[in-house]
Formats: C-alpha cells, structure tokens, sequence
C-alpha cells in the first residue's frame, strides 16, 4: 500500500521510465503481487494524464510523457477521455455555480419599486382630487396694523384645504392688466402669493391652509398697468389667524 | 492485436480457472494482469506493449495443463513470464510493429456517451467524479482534501475512488461508443 510521498514519486517515474533497473524490478515485485499497489500506480496514470491537460508537468517530463508514456492505445484513449471529463465537469460548474448574490435581499428591489409606484399613484390621485376651500373678504385698511378696520378673523386648523381671499380694491380701479399680491407674516416674513383671478371690485388670491400660522398677516397688493409699469396700492389687508 | 495462433475458448476457460475457480473474480484477476504486463513493456519502451501482454498470457496458456499444482502468486507467475519474454525479445532483437492507431473518437460523441455514462452512475458517485475535477492547480488539491474529508477517508483513498470511478466510465463509454450510430 502506498506509504509516502516517495512512493508517489517512484510510481511516476516509473510511468515515464526514468527509474534504474535493479529499482524498477523491485517495484514491479510489488505490482504484481498486490492489487492496491497497482490501484495505486494506476491513479498516478491518471493524474500524470491530468498534469499533462493542465500542462503542469516539466519540459522533461512532458517530453517523457508524450515520447514514453504515451505510446500505447489504451493510454492515448485514457487521455482523450480525461480530456472530456474535465469539459463536462466544467459545464456542469458552471451550471450549478450561483449567479453573484445582489447587495440587498431579492425582495427589496421589488419592495422599493412598489412603493415608488405607489406614492406616484398616490400622487397624481391626490392631484386629481378636488381641494376643499374656504373663502374669506379683506377690505383694505389704512395701514398694515389695519387701521379702524377689524381685522379678518381664522381659528386653526382651518377645516379646509386652501384659503380664498377676496381682496376688496379701493375705488375707483387702477385699470390693471394684471396683479401682484405679497403676504408679509408677523415676523417680518416677505412671500408672493397667487393671484387667481381679479376685476375691477376685487382682487383673488389663494393661500394653501397649511402654510399659515398663528399670527397676524398684511397682503400688499401692486397693479400691473396695461403699459407693464407697476403701481403700488398704498393699504393693507390684514388677516389674524388664531 | 497481432497473435501467432488463436486463444481458444477452452483455453481461456482453462486459464481463468487456474487463475480463480469463481468465474468472475478470476476476470477481474485476468484484465488486471493484462493491465500490469502492458506497463511491464510499456515502461521499456516497447510500443506494441498490449501484444506483448498477449504474448504473455498466450505462453502462460500453453503451459496452464502442467500449472494445476503451481502453489506460489498466481499473477506474480506473469511477472515471470514476462521477463522470460523480454529476454526473448532481446535475444530477438524485437523490432516492433505497432498496430495503427484506430481514429481518434469525436469529441462530440465521447462527451454524449461520457454524459449517458455519468447519468448511469449513482447519485454520490457522479457528483464526486465532477467535483473531483473542480478547480485549477492549487483550489483542486484543497477541494479534494475537502472531498476526503467529507468521505472521512484518506486522500490516497480517494484518488484509489476515483480511479475505480473512472475506470467504471471508461468501460461504460466504450460500450456506448459501439452503441452509437454509425456517422
């Protein structure tokens, strides 16, 4: 039975006739008369044929492998079947060999492309849906504390979407080709706010509900001229929100 | 293969049972011999080994009738007779004829028998003989460490296995082969 190493060794230079021949005697004693011996010397036959496909074997040996070794039909056959077997083998790993594992689990890609769909549904339905509003009439006062002139009164939350003001302009009306209204919160806060629509009696604006806060809020309102130049309408309305 | 004269059945017969009375075992013992007396010739260089062998077990043959009370290694009998050929091959000064090599197999039928051939192994063994192929030089002596470790035997073992394996395949393509219509 193959022992070590050295053993190896003797069968392969046995195989490619390299051993003397008082050591090649010897060894042949032991082939013949003990099966797993010659078992073993016929795997190193299979793995020299393995070397010489992976070409891993010296010049010499390889020289040795195809001039010695290789000389008999059955060895010729061996090494075009090992040949094969390796091919095979290879498709088949590369069958069963898993495609690269994603970062993040399989589910989640999916999740996240859902979700998305979801909030652009969401999305363009909220849009769709009609906004309630709440409307409310501003008459102009002095000045932006509001003059004699109460102040419009809100209590939070408002119970609807938008607010609607209706600007009363001061008579008679600047003709205007169109209007520019700014809301200026209590602390000192400056915004344009969007003008839906005007004539001569009023000016409407809308304020989505959840921009506002408690405190006190001055519109400014400037006319837009047919000739483009802007004239300022020197009151304010004022809005309190409680 | 190249024979001055005709085994004859009755012969082999005869052979076969000097070499083991239960017919198979002694099959076994007959394919191995030829198996080591091809090596014996091959390893000296001769390239018409495989007629040698049968020159071998043909003058064992001859001489079976006067082998019935031959009491040592029945196969190290042949390492006898195969160094008593080889003399004679020296004193002959043998020049050997080779008997051409039959055409090289196509890959593709090979591959096809091979594939039938694997398919007919059981399950452990097919899927050890293409493991055992995995990898380059330095993964594959790791994977079949591993291998042998999973099989709790030696890697010596092991490599016995496989060999067995292959010869299994190698036997199963060949009847294949002659099964596979003619292109």
């Amino acid at each position: 039975m193959l022992q070590n190493g050295n053993d190896h060794s003797e069968f392969r230079q046995y195989l490619l006739g390299q051993l003397s021949d008082e050591t090649r005697d010897q060894l042949e004693e032991r082939l013949f008369s003990d099966d797993e011996v010659f078992q073993e010397l016929l795997a190193t036959e299979d793995e020299l044929i393995e070397a010489a496909i992976g070409k891993e074997l010296t010049t010499a040996e390889a020289d040795r492998f195809e001039k010695h070794f290789l000389i008999t039909p059955e060895r010729k056959e061996k090494l075009q079947f090992r040949g094969a077997l390796q091919r095979v083998a290879k498709k088949n790993q590369l069958a069963k060999e898993p495609r690269p594992k994603p970062v993040w689990p399989n589910w989640i890609p999916q999740v996240a492309v859902s979700l998305i769909a979801l909030v652009i549904v969401g999305g363009i339905i909220w849009m769709l849906l009609p906004r309630t509003i709440g409307e409310r009439t501003l008459v102009a006062a002095l000045n932006e504390r509001g003059g004699g002139t109460p102040a419009e009164s809100l209590t939070l939350p408002l119970p609807y979407d938008d607010l609607k003001l209706h600007l009363r302009l001061p008579q008679p009306a600047v003709p205007a080709k169109d209007y520019r209204v700014e809301m200026r919160s209590a602390d000192g806060q400056t915004r344009v706010v969007k003008v839906v629509g005007y004539n001569d009696q009023f000016v409407d604006v809308v304020i989505p509900a959840s921009s506002l806060a408690h405190g006190l809020y001055a519109f400014k309102v400037s006319v837009i001229k047919p000739d483009s130049s802007v004239q300022y309408i020197p009151y304010s309305y004022v809005l309190s929100v409680d | 293969m190249t024979r001055d004269w005709e085994l004859t059945e009755e012969q082999f017969n005869l052979l076969l049972n000097w070499l083991d009375p239960d017919r198979e075992a002694a099959a076994r013992k007959y394919a191995l011999i030829q198996l080591r007396l091809v090596r014996f010739f091959a390893t000296r260089g001769y390239i018409d080994a495989e007629n040698l062998a049968d020159r071998c077990i043909d003058v064992t043959v001859r001489k079976v009738d006067g082998l019935t009370d031959y009491v040592g290694d029945r196969t190290l009998y042949f390492l006898g007779v195969a160094r008593y050929v080889l003399m004679e091959l020296i004193r002959e000064k043998h020049q050997p004829i080779p008997d051409p090599d039959p055409p090289p197999v196509p890959d593709v039928d090979l591959e096809e028998c091979l594939e039938r051939c694997l398919r007919e192994l059981a399950e452990d063994d097919r899927v050890l003989v293409l493991d055992y192929e995995e990898g380059e030089k330095g993964s594959r002596i790791r994977k079949r460490r591993k291998l042998a470790e999973d099989l709790n035997i030696t890697m010596n073992a092991l490599r016995i296995k496989i060999h067995r394996l292959h010869q299994e395949l190698h036997e199963c393509i060949l009847r294949c082969l002659n099964e596979l219509p003619a292109n």
